[in-house]
């Protein structure tokens, strides 16, 4: 009998745990004795973090796509559909099409989303770089954009946390070499007491924010936005009008914890933050954006997790030995500070980050580690 | 007197921005005059929510403290 | 210019610094896999280079240029046999070239070149590798 490893999702953690899974059982993974399928709504992979870059007119989009079937490892098996419920009792999950999908080990790797409804005005108001039409969508604004009240505004939870914070600065820099910064004031806007969950970044921010000259307003909840008025209301009381409004919309995981009874509030599945289980499951694992660790939901998380979860899957697959790899939180993000500055952020559940002094050489090396994703997305690296 | 909470969650377990923004959201879906109870383990929360009730304009009722972590009560005044 | 002394300057802190937080930023950014990995790419390296300048691999090379024309030579037949290629029969016709090509060989005085070219006959790897390039052959031709 042949062991099903399923995963659900092609996206960076789903990938990465099929294609790290399949590179270590080559042999039985090659004789079918262990089968490895990743259960995917989409067959086109995005490069998030390229969106950024995409805002601001300084990559094609097309540099960030590519096909899913092109990024997994030889036996690894694609079904290109979308998982509709998980029968955690019968070990298998439902899809849109009506196929039915065994699994003896689920890895669920759903990630997260924009929630587009919860702020009344937002869809007709405001702009977003955290979807490909959105960064395209801001990236026509920007080139139209001669001057004005640029207000960024957080929502939280969003995926890679330090993106907000690039954004302002590289929009900074930006229109400073285009010669309109005198005629812009940039606002900035965050939910809690600082601009930042992290407290070394929300120092950082401080002090890079008030240095530039951008606007910090704490304690602003999203309340609803005026698009015809172009004016956003926080839930604290604050109007702040926009000539132009960046929103981070706040995100939710995926439908399908809640219509297999599996998830939490906002969609998020309780997971163990060492062994990634879910639940009291000992078959069902929750990977990325989609879990509720304390965590920053990033690629870089997804990464470290994908891994200590594809040793787990090893032993398991292979002579049923248990999970004893755990996940400590560790996490590296790279933070642009304009565009051509960059810092970096590294941490773990026990070690807060600090930020080194902002240089070109880290943001060298993050243009160099956004090809780099490629081979770790394929596990070749 | 201690006061009923139209509503309470447990944010028991979840850190820092977790408790507060439990709160920010519970009092936006709440009705004008329900009290709304956050309990946190997270040390945080109990100057983090009430400066956040300060600075929303609602009206923070108690902070209390117990074994299994703080109370922090607010009602919706507007 | 003649007699104009340059001034060599040592790099300053704040590049130091820079080099330091590159460095750091790097070790950060790995995962045990990538370690393990470019571990792996260092043995494979390491051995690789350790074969390339070991004396048995030269006296390979050298024997190998000796025989250069004979293999040609037999690469000429394969092309040869590549006209009319059948996969099934391909093995026998490549054994036997490599007799003709060795009878070549022993009516010629070079001992150096029939010695390798009867353990290239004998060995089952090159026996293999002959049946896959003929097979290659015929598939580029089929598509080409």
């Amino acid at each position: 009998m042949s062991k099903k490893l399923l995963i659900i999702g092609s996206g960076t953690a789903g990938l990465m745990v099929a294609n790290l899974v399949a590179r270590q059982l080559r042999g039985p993974v090659a004789h079918r004795d262990i089968e490895v399928t990743v259960l995917g709504e989409r067959d086109e992979y995005v490069y998030q973090p390229g969106f950024l870059y995409v805002a601001f007119d300084l990559w094609e989009p097309d540099s960030l796509r590519r096909k899913v079937a092109d990024l997994l490892s030889p036996g690894v098996r694609f079904v290109h559909d979308r998982a509709e419920r998980i029968d955690a009792a019968a070990q298998s999950v439902t899809t849109r099409t009506g196929q039915t999908l065994q699994y003896d080990y689920l890895v669920i790797a759903t990630g997260s989303q924009l929630n587009l409804t919860e702020i009344p005005g937002l869809e007709e108001g405001a702009h977003w770089f955290y979807t490909l039409e959105g960064a395209l969508r801001l990236r026509e604004a920007l080139k139209s954009f001669e001057g004005g009240r640029l207000v960024l505004s957080v929502g939280i939870p969003h995926k890679c946390p330090v993106a907000p914070v690039e954004f302002t600065m590289m929009f900074d820099d930006w229109a400073r070499a285009r010669g309109i910064r005198e005629k812009t004031e940039i606002t900035y806007t965050y939910p809690v007491a600082r601009p930042h969950t992290i407290a070394s970044v929300a120092d950082f921010a401080d002090r890079e924010f008030t240095a530039r000259g951008i606007e910090i307003e704490t304690f602003f909840n999203m309340d609803s936005i005026d698009a015809q008025g172009k004016v956003l209301h926080s839930q604290e009381g604050t109007d702040v009008p926009y000539d132009l409004l960046v929103a981070i919309p706040p995100h939710m995981g995926d439908t399908l914890g809640a219509a297999s009874g599996l998830a939490e509030k906002g969609n998020w599945y309780p997971t163990d933050r060492n062994l990634l289980r879910v639940g009291a499951y000992k078959n069902i694992f929750a990977v990325g954006d989609t879990t509720n660790i304390p965590v920053s939901k990033a690629g870089s998380v997804a990464h470290f997790e994908s891994e200590v979860l594809a040793d787990n899957l090893v032993g398991l697959l292979t002579d049923g030995r248990e999970p004893g790899h755990a996940y400590t939180g560790r996490a590296f993000c790279f933070i642009e500070t304009g565009l051509e500055q960059a810092t970096y952020i590294s941490f773990d559940f026990a070690h807060p980050p600090t930020v080194p002094t902002p240089s070109r050489s880290i943001h060298l090396f993050k243009q160099t580690y956004n090809r780099i994703h490629w081979a770790n997305l394929k596990a070749v690296m | 007197m201690v006061e009923e909470a139209s509503r309470t969650i447990d944010a028991r377990g979840s850190f820092c921005p977790g408790p507060l923004m439990e709160m920010i959201r519970a009092i936006k879906a709440a009705e004008i005059g329900d009290v709304v109870a956050v309990l946190s383990n997270d040390s945080g929360s109990r100057t983090d929510i009430p400066k956040w009730a300060q600075k929303a304009g609602q009206e923070l009722v108690a902070v209390q403290s117990g074994e299994e972590g703080d109370s922090i009560l607010v009602r919706k005044v507007k | 210019m003649p007699g104009e002394t340059k001034e060599y300057q040592t790099p300053s802190p704040e590049l130091s610094v820079e080099g330091l937080n590159v460095v750091n930023a790097v070790f950060a950014s790995l995962t045990p896999h990538m370690v393990a990995r470019f571990g792996e790419v260092a043995e494979s390296a390491t051995t690789a280079l350790d074969y390339l300048v070991s004396p048995e691999l030269l006296s390979l090379l050298r024997r190998t240029q000796e025989v250069a024309p004979l293999l040609e030579q037999g690469l000429s037949v394969l092309a040869a046999l590549g006209a009319a290629i059948d996969i099934e029969s391909a093995a026998p016709r490549v054994e036997a070239a490599a007799r003709a090509a060795r009878k070549e060989a022993e009516q010629s005085s070079r001992s150096v070149g029939l010695f390798a070219l009867r353990r290239l006959q004998k060995d089952p790897g090159m026996q293999y590798a002959l049946r896959f390039l003929l097979s290659f052959a015929a598939n580029l031709r089929q598509n080409a």
